[in-house]
């Protein structure tokens, strides 16, 4: 059966790829560091595949159709098309994983969830970037699993973390005998396009860094839900933190290191946690 | 109230060519979407007060990136539209 090896969730601020030879030494320095760490750390886990989760960002869906959740089940997923994207994969595709893809769609339609699901998809920034940054060479293959978070209204964080649990079941159902690992991406805290950007709400970073240490899920879920609607509209995507931590079990959160950066426009953080035996 | 066709519209701008189009085609681009004659206005005057409350954030991001404005620009022109609750929670 496939086994869960790790759980991890870092930030995918487009800057990082946008602005990367623009940027302060030492901003540089603290991203190479701490993606590199995180890599280092995912590498040694040995994953066969990687189930990561993000957010769309008006790259596969519009107005017409916004699908709460989305599993990208196939064999083969395009690279980023945004223009800052192209530099770094050159339009590459990314391996997908079509067997624990479409047992994870499957397993949830059991479960009572209902995500939509896409033989190819865009892979975007989001997911993009902290694969990029964390030098993954060869990227194993990946499924992605997408969320909507840019236009309202979004998955509950109650909701969030019991997909995050469901995935978990999910992939220890599967047959075949792989090591997985579950990468989120996304926060911490920012403000894009409103009349708030560029505000980063360390406290808001802070207080959710303490509730993955410790809370359980009902008070994390009703905490992100209170905090997150008095934040900038990137806090949104602590919830794909809320996913890497149910799938974690709800435990073993280790910061690997949080700071805000301005120059990126985002309270960044990077985390893991440790599956317990 | 997200405006369908202005977010439309500021969306199919994200091809290769969406600079150049909105640059140098501007009402052409416009005429191809049925938006209100004042959203019509906002848009030809670059009345981002006016567009704020009618697109998504991510769009309008790229709508400014687009316009040419950098980060800080970005920052400076949304800000004037903080209202006094957001100005508290940014600035204490």
């Amino acid at each position: 059966m496939a086994k869960i090896v790790g759980s991890f969730a870092a930030s995918h601020a487009p800057n990082i790829a946008r602005s990367w030879h623009d940027l302060k030494d030492d901003t540089r320095d603290w991203l190479t560091t701490r993606y590199g760490e995180m890599g280092k750390r995912l590498k040694a886990l040995g994953p066969d595949v990687i189930v990561v989760h993000s957010n769309d960002h008006w790259v596969n869906f519009f107005l017409d159709n916004i699908p709460a959740f989305l599993i990208g089940i196939g064999d083969e997923h395009d690279g980023p098309p945004e223009p800052f994207m192209k530099p770094i994969f050159d339009g590459k595709a990314f391996r997908g994983h079509h067997g624990l893809g479409s047992h994870v769609l499957s397993y949830a339609m059991g479960a009572d969830f209902d995500p939509a699901y896409s033989h190819r998809i865009k892979i975007d920034h989001g997911i993009g970037i902290p694969l990029w940054r964390m030098g993954l060479d060869p990227l194993p293959p990946i499924v992605p699993v997408f969320l909507n978070l840019v236009e309202e209204p979004f998955p509950t964080p109650k909701r969030c973390l019991a997909w995050g649990h469901m995935i978990r079941d999910a992939i220890e159902s599967y047959p075949e005998d792989i090591r997985v690992a579950v990468l989120s991406t996304g926060g911490l805290s920012h403000s894009i396009g409103e009349a708030t950007m560029g505000w980063i709400d360390e406290p808001f970073d802070q207080a959710c860094i303490d509730l993955f240490k410790s809370a359980s899920d009902s008070k994390l879920a009703s905490e992100l839900d209170r905090m997150m609607a008095v934040t900038g509209n990137g806090g949104a995507e602590l919830r794909t933190w809320s996913i890497a931590h149910a799938a974690a079990g709800g435990q073993g959160f280790e910061l690997i290191d949080y700071t805000p950066l301005p120059e990126i426009l985002i309270g960044c953080g990077l985390a893991e946690w440790k599956i317990a035996a | 109230m997200t405006d369908y066709w202005t977010n439309k519209l500021i969306f199919d701008l994200q091809g290769p060519d969406g600079k150049d189009r909105w640059t140098n085609h501007r009402e052409d681009v416009i005429a191809k979407y049925p938006v209100s004659p004042e959203i019509r206005r906002a848009l030809l005057d670059d009345d981002i007060g006016a567009l704020l409350p009618l697109v998504n954030p991510y769009l309008m991001r790229f709508f400014l990136l687009m316009l040419g404005y950098d980060d800080a620009k970005s920052i400076d022109v949304l800000g004037k539209f903080q209202t006094d609750e957001e100005r508290m929670r940014v600035h204490g």
